[in-house]
């Protein structure tokens, strides 16, 4: 294996857009954005380049907003929209807002809650 | 066009690649996951099993010295089997035949 | 300005085995628009690793998708194994790459077949599928099952491959190599199969590259990436190609699959020569899993990514699945955008899309 791994932690959620804006321009692409939510959110950006995997943390409240990447990353609306449906996150100025319509789901926001 | 006159001679004189089914039975590799037996003789009800059954096909009971699959709840992953301590389990590479009810099949120490 | 009409597509539809809807915004027979909607088997599969054991976890992985459900199971396996720093066995390594690219040839196979079928050219869909059953009859021989082997585990593998078999596995191969030269040239020299494909869908590298595409469909577009070479599993024991097109159309990503069956079975030959013939294929699983890791592996479909969260209990807290085929959507809807209603399923199936992986 020759991949190499790392985390970042996120001060705040203001933090978020710099740091997106950097691997932008750095080359890096998004490969995905994942949550796991207990008491808060937390937030999971991946991005690869060549063997690198950098991924930043965020921690979000459960009730807090959080703006969208898809300004940078213009396809990061899907994992924005997935989130959304299946999280409840309230995510403000993504650019393809399905307002909760991507995922034809029985029950609403189904990972919303630990069993 | 002449690959294509040879592939027409070749599927024309070929025997068919399927085999035809009911008339002819599929021979098994021993080694395919089909059901899974039980030699209810050796087997020490521990229940190793149903608890490790990632579909939770199969019930057993201590007191009343029983053993019972759903048959089509089982995903033949053959876990059951890996971990039975008696080695009573086994997966056959006989298929469950298809049927329109559940089946559950039962087995007891008489 | 023509007219405009909405035409839904989907969630049945002739060339999709799988459900997914499109609202298919037309302006006369062009489209403008494509919005996806999916959830139509969304099983929750991520959401049952807080039910499950970890270990039992893998027979739940690999049934994510019943093409690729190898390297699911792989796939957790690698993320998991890596938390508790196990160190699989090195035939087990080459055994998982055997089956991995078997699976790649089995999955590039089914797709040839539906690409034929889509455009109308039903014999050359039963020839590419007439040649897959021998390799399912491969997987039916090693494995004992046809689609889902069940045969990966945490620290290993389950079952092994002695040498007749391994010898088999090149036998047939050898055999479908033959045949598939030949299927190859009807794929990339008849001249209605090319006038069907080029020049439509095309994705330009700027486009792959800004909309996140992932595995053939980027490498059609003159993007070289593949994730195997970041050597995991018996990778870097092996040469390999990394194929890629510059066209970025249909015809491109044809062509790249095609020459991939070719390279994996190059693949798997160099392998069942390499093969270590000691006997251990599984290490003992000791202890409960704890922190966090990303296996990021190539599927037929393109780079899947497995992110694994344990927290030292025998329940993970988290596990996501990021699917090729959901990274590739935005690329597709790009595409259809400005294509012809008639090219649209052709070219929905030309990302190649899993839908059940997608949606977990």
């Amino acid at each position: 294996m020759n991949e190499v791994q790392t985390y970042r932690t996120l001060e705040n959620k203001s933090s978020l857009i710099f740091a997106v804006n950097e691997m932008a321009k750095n080359g890096y692409r998004l490969v995905q954005i994942s949550a796991d939510k207990k008491e808060d959110y937390d937030l999971l950006y991946s991005f690869a380049k060549a063997n690198e995997l950098v991924n930043l943390r965020l921690r979000v409240e459960a009730d807090e907003q959080i703006e969208s990447i898809s300004g940078i990353y213009s396809y990061s609306y899907l994992y924005e929209n997935e989130l959304k449906d299946l999280f409840g996150l309230d995510i403000l100025h993504i650019n393809v807002d399905f307002k909760g319509n991507l995922y034809h789901t029985q029950v609403k926001t189904p990972f919303l809650n630990k069993a | 066009m002449f690959s294509m006159v040879k592939t027409v001679l070749l599927s024309m004189f070929k025997r068919p690649s399927t085999v035809s089914y009911p008339q002819k039975a599929k021979i098994n590799d021993p080694l395919v996951r089909g059901q899974v037996t039980i030699a209810i003789e050796a087997c020490i009800f521990c229940g190793i099993c149903g608890r490790k059954c990632p579909t939770n096909a199969i019930e057993i009971s201590k007191a009343e010295a029983f053993w019972q699959i759903e048959r089509f709840n089982c995903i033949q992953c053959g876990c059951c089997a890996e971990v039975c301590p008696k080695k009573c389990l086994a997966m056959s590479s006989e298929l469950t035949g298809a049927s329109a009810e559940q089946r559950k099949d039962k087995y007891s120490r008489a | 300005m023509g007219k405009r009409t909405i035409v839904p597509f989907g969630p049945q539809h002739p060339v999709l085995p799988e459900p997914i809807h499109l609202d298919l915004a037309l302006e006369d027979e062009t489209v403008i628009e494509a919005i996806p909607s999916i959830g139509f088997v969304h099983r929750g599969l991520e959401k049952l690793v807080e039910k499950k054991d970890f270990q039992e976890y893998t027979y739940v992985a690999e049934r994510i998708c019943g093409i690729c459900s190898f390297m699911h199971g792989m796939g957790y396996c690698m993320a998991v194994e890596n938390i508790m720093s196990l160190t699989v066995p090195d035939r087990a390594e080459f055994l998982r790459t055997i089956w991995a690219e078997l699976s790649r040839i089995h999955s590039h196979l089914l797709w040839l077949g539906l690409l034929a079928d889509s455009i109308g050219f039903e014999s050359l869909f039963m020839h590419c599928w007439r040649m897959r059953e021998q390799i399912l009859d491969l997987f039916d021989m090693t494995t004992g099952g046809r689609v889902i082997f069940s045969v990966c585990k945490i620290g290993g593998v389950r079952k092994d491959i002695d040498e007749e078999k391994l010898k088999r596995i090149v036998d047939v191969l050898n055999n479908i190599e033959d045949e598939l030269r030949s299927l190859t040239s009807v794929f990339l020299e008849e001249q209605s199969i090319k006038g069907r494909l080029s020049g439509v869908g095309v994705l330009s590298q700027a486009d792959a590259f800004g909309l996140g595409a992932v595995g053939p469909m980027a490498r059609a577009s003159g993007i070289v990436t593949d994730t195997r070479t970041l050597g995991y599993s018996a990778y870097p024991h092996v040469k390999f190609n990394i194929i890629t097109a510059q066209e970025g159309d249909c015809f491109a990503r044809t062509k790249v699959r095609i020459e991939e069956i070719f390279e994996a079975i190059s693949i798997i030959r160099q392998c069942a020569a390499l093969i270590p013939s000691d006997t251990l294929i599984a290490e003992p699983v000791k202890g409960l899993p704890k922190g966090e890791y990303f296996a990021r592996l190539e599927q037929p479909r393109g780079e899947v990514i497995y992110y694994v969260k344990a927290n030292g209990t025998k329940f993970l807290d988290r596990m996501r699945v990021r699917t090729p085929t959901f990274a590739n959507l935005p690329a597709l809807l790009q595409t259809l955008k400005g294509s012809e209603l008639a090219d649209v399923p052709v070219l929905v199936l030309t990302i190649d899309p899993c839908i059940s992986c997608t949606e977990r």
